[in-house]
Formats: C-alpha cells, sequence, structure tokens
C-alpha cells in the first residue's frame, strides 16, 4: 500500500481525508487505483492518459513529470504527495469582452426565437445563427477542429500545406484559421462557385484550383483527392471524412444548445457532410433522448448550394444514416422562399441552406402540437447578394408544400 | 485582515524578485493572515510565475488547520487577476487569490473562477 497526501483542494473528493492509501508499483497504478477508490477525483488528477494539467504529483520529494512520469516505479512504504499545480502571470489583461484571437471567438453563437416562422403559438421554433462566426459560417467550427486535431496528432507540421475540396465556406474558413496559423491552402472547388466566394477565398490567402461545374461538389472532391495523391506535400483535413467534424458540433454547436435550452424536440440541419446533423445530433440526443434528429436534403437534380443529396452517389464516411430520424427533401425553390420569409418576417439574412433548414423546421413544427425545434443556420445572405433569387417574385404557397418526406 | 508585518514580508519579497513575478502562500487564520511563506518562481518571468514550494513543507502546512491564499506579484500590472491568472486557476478555483503590485504597491485579494473573479474583503 501507498501513503497518498491529499491537498485541501482536493478533499472534498476524498470525503475530508488528509492522506489515503493506494496500491500499486508505479505511479500510474497508484493513480489509477486511486480513482478506482475516490471517482469524484477523475480528471482532476488524471487527464486525456496523463497527469492532469492542475496538480502535481512527488515522490520522494520529485515531480514526477521530470522523472519517468506516470510510469515512475513507487518503491513499497514511499508515499505519493498531490499539489495544486500553480501558475499566472500578468502578461494578459483579463476581460471577457477582449480576445486574444479571432479563434476564440469562434461558436458561441446565439439562438433566437422566429415566432412569425413558426405555424402554432405551441410550437417555438429557435435559430441558431452561426453566420455570426468570425468568417460568417458554421464551417469556422469545423476549420479550427480539424486544423488543430490535426496539429495535436503531429500530422500537421510547420511546413507542410493544407488542401481542401469545398464549395466555398469550408474554404473560407480554413483559409482564417490556416492563415492564423501560418499554414498555406489551396481550395479545390467548382467553377461555378459564386464570385463572391472565389474573391473571398483569395482576399483570405487561399490559392484556388477549379473543379468542372457538370461534377460539382462531388468533382472537386475527385480532383483533390487526385492532387493529394500524386504530391505527399498536402494534408486534405477532408471534411466528409474527418471525425473532428462532428466532433466540433458536438462539443460547440450541440453542447451550446444543450446548454441553453430546457427542451428540444427536433433538431433540423441541413445535409452537407452530415457533420452538424451526426454531433450536434448526437450531443442533444444525450440531453434529449426523444428528439428528432431531421435532416434537410436537396431533391435530387436540384442542387441547394452548400448542400447534398445523398442519391448524388456519395455518401460521406462521418455521415451515418441510421443516426438521421427523418430526412425530409426540399427544392432550391422552396429554400429560397424560406429565406426570403426569414428576411422578411423576422429580419434574418441567411443563407439558401439556412431556408431549407428553415423550411424543413416549419413543417415539422406544424406536425408537433406543442413543443420545440431548433434550425441550425449554417450561413448569413452576404455571400450570396449577386444570386438572381432575391428579386425573384415569391414562391406560391401550394409549391412549398411538394417537398417529400421520405421517412 | 493582513497585518502590516505580513504584508511587509510579501512586497519585500516581490521587490527582491524583480524583474520576475514572486510567489509564495499566504495563511490564514479565519480572516486573519498570520504568514507569509516565500516560494520560488519556477519559470522565472517579468510576465509569468510557476510556484513551486518543497512538496513535503507544502503538504505539511496543508495539514495545519489554516486556510491557504496563493499570492504572487504583478510587477508593474494592476493587482488584478490577469487572463492568464483566470486560464490557469485550476484547483484554486474560489481560493484565495492574492496578487501585489509591485509599481502600484497594492495588495488585492480575490475568489478566482475559470469564468472571472470577484474581490475578496482580505486586502
Amino acid at each position: 500500500m501507498t501513503v497518498v497526501r491529499i491537498p485541501p483542494t482536493l478533499r472534498n473528493e476524498v470525503g475530508g481525508a488528509r492522506q489515503v492509501e493506494a496500491s500499486g508499483s508505479t505511479v500510474r497504478e497508484v493513480l489509477d487505483d486511486l480513482v478506482e477508490r475516490h471517482p469524484a477525483l477523475g480528471d482532476q488528477i488524471l487527464a486525456d492518459g496523463g497527469i492532469a494539467p492542475f496538480v502535481n504529483v512527488y515522490l520522494g520529494g520529485e515531480d514526477v513529470r521530470t522523472m519517468d512520469g506516470l510510469d515512475t516505479a513507487v518503491p513499497d512504504g514511499e508515499t505519493v504527495i498531490l499539489l495544486p499545480a500553480m501558475a499566472g502571470g500578468s502578461s494578459q489583461p483579463w476581460s471577457p469582452a477582449v480576445a486574444r484571437s479571432l479563434l476564440d471567438l469562434i461558436g458561441q453563437t446565439p439562438l433566437v426565437e422566429l415566432p412569425r416562422i413558426s405555424p402554432k403559438e405551441s410550437v417555438t421554433i429557435y435559430a441558431k445563427l452561426e453566420g455570426q462566426n468570425p468568417t460568417g459560417s458554421i464551417k469556422d467550427r469545423v476549420a479550427k477542429s480539424m486544423i488543430e486535431a490535426a496539429e495535436a496528432s503531429g500530422e500537421l507540421e510547420p511546413g507542410r500545406a493544407l488542401l481542401e475540396p469545398t464549395s466555398g465556406n469550408t474554404g473560407i474558413s480554413l483559409a482564417l484559421v490556416a492563415s492564423l496559423k501560418g499554414y498555406p491552402l489551396t481550395c479545390v472547388l467548382p467553377e461555378n462557385a459564386t464570385e463572391e466566394r472565389k474573391r473571398l477565398l483569395r482576399l483570405y490567402g487561399a490559392d484556388i484550383v477549379l473543379s468542372p461545374a457538370s461534377e460539382g461538389s462531388n468533382g472537386a472532391v475527385r480532383l483533390a483527392l487526385e492532387m493529394a495523391e500524386s504530391d505527399p506535400r498536402w494534408f486534405v483535413p477532408f471534411q466528409y471524412a474527418n471525425e473532428a467534424n462532428p466532433r466540433a458540433h458536438y462539443e460547440g454547436t450541440g453542447a451550446e444548445i444543450a446548454a441553453a435550452l430546457d427542451r428540444v424536440d427536433v433538431l433540423v440541419a441541413g445535409l452537407g457532410t452530415g457533420g452538424t446533423l451526426m454531433g450536434a445530433g448526437e450531443r442533444l440526443r444525450e440531453t434529449f433522448p426523444d428528439i428528432v434528429v431531421a435532416a434537410a436534403e436537396p431533391l435530387p437534380g436540384d442542387p441547394v448550394m452548400g448542400l447534398r443529396s445523398l442519391d448524388d452517389g456519395y455518401v460521406p464516411p462521418i455521415l451515418d444514416v441510421s443516426r438521421l430520424d427523418r430526412k425530409v427533401l426540399v427544392s432550391n425553390e422552396e429554400s429560397v422562399a424560406a429565406v426570403r420569409e426569414l428576411l422578411r418576417l423576422e429580419g434574418i439574412l441567411g443563407g439558401v441552406s439556412a431556408g431549407a433548414a428553415v423550411h424543413v423546421a416549419r413543417r415539422l413544427a406544424a406536425e408537433l402540437d406543442e413543443g420545440v425545434v431548433v434550425a441550425i443556420l449554417a450561413d448569413g445572405g452576404w455571400k450570396y447578394l449577386s444570386a438572381d433569387f432575391w428579386d425573384a417574385p415569391e414562391a406560391g404557397v401550394e409549391k412549398s408544400m411538394e417537398s417529400t418526406v421520405w421517412w | 485582515m493582513i497585518p502590516a508585518a505580513v504584508r511587509a514580508a510579501i512586497a519585500d519579497h516581490a521587490r527582491a524578485e524583480l524583474p520576475n513575478e514572486a510567489c509564495g502562500l499566504l495563511l490564514l487564520d479565519g480572516d486573519e493572515a498570520v504568514e507569509y511563506v516565500p516560494g520560488e518562481n519556477a519559470s522565472p518571468s517579468p510576465y509569468f510565475f510557476e510556484l513551486r514550494l518543497d512538496p513535503v513543507v507544502w503538504a505539511d502546512i496543508g495539514d495545519r488547520d489554516l486556510e491557504q491564499a496563493v499570492v504572487h506579484s504583478h510587477v508593474s500590472a494592476p493587482p488584478r487577476p490577469s487572463r492568464t491568472d483566470v486560464e490557469r486557476i485550476g484547483l484554486w478555483r474560489g481560493r484565495p487569490y492574492v496578487i501585489y503590485s509591485v509599481r502600484l504597491e497594492e495588495l488585492a485579494a480575490w475568489r478566482v473562477s475559470p469564468d472571472g473573479y470577484e474581490p475578496l474583503p482580505l486586502a
């Protein structure tokens, strides 16, 4: 048995004891046994497979981090001492209103009620305004998450360059994060992407490679993967298959909604990579087990900018269709009608995929007697100003009822 | 209350460590500061501290029936918790946290959490 001395800051977790016993022949075994006996100590002393950042562990008066870390041998009868790791300093003034970096302003987007969009008073629709991220879209979360995960795993190091197939928003987000962190970025996008998008990408410092318009997003994916295969210098985050994409939504988007609302019956998000639906859906299901996670999917052959039809033949690896409770098909015309209504009724200038999400949210809200629907509005409309749909005649109501509900 | 002699011990230590930040532990008996235990700044810098005390000594202090306050100096900044202080508060969240500004000769006490801080009527 090894005696472990507990500092006052951790004594609540061990029933007030000044010291406790644990057994093991290495520091790891002793601490594992300690956590088993006193689970409340948990991640306060062990985190991410190592010693937690805010605790120091001493053996024979020495910090075990300067010895063999968790593998340090614990001789019989030796005492282990736990103490708080205290550090700080005057380097950066603290203020909740001042951020150190634009990267710190990604996420924590607001939720706003859409009372004029909701078809009945007993159902509340909330919109999560992802357009309020630094580059104006939800993809800021994904870009930061993917790049930081690759840095942490060692895949991405100074000297490598990023390459990503993207219809636009992910590219702009990657361009911001890459430029703040000092990596060059090349984006592959369909040649029919809007001029604003291409210009924005270049302004943020990205190089652009165009893929055939006729092949859509899938063509950009194909070309980027071919380029990466022929040159090992490229690191391709590849949001369609990168687990850091849904994780950004599990830890961010979904967790923020769960913290903000007491009830969520339906979550609606556009089907793009599937990252939002998988990550936020999973997180919200933990808090609201009966939640309906619903995808707004474009009609086959009727592309909605930023969204993807599974009928195109490519199912993103991060997307597990069995985790979707509903899939509602929505036409481009319905999306556009909804985005214009969103602006006219609620004052929100959303992107086209936001229109698709609002359309589906309203439709599912109509099916409920009462409840709460959350629609994730992936971006604002600023990047679509050159599109002509803003001035087109309003789509008919009967047209908006044509959306196909698959299950 | 921090008696003049204890306050002088903190100020003397902070000046002695210039140009770097100083750090240590203040021991409190109820509301009364009874002793200042100077520590070593393991990351000597004018903008950073990392408190090091002999672990056996610190563990023994923890077994006395006294409250502890972590103390450090700011060389020129006001004695308010900085972003670094807030981010690194760790296990010390909610516990007495004392800062001495060498330039302003001001001592202030706080309770710090990862979300911010509030003053503690101590200094």
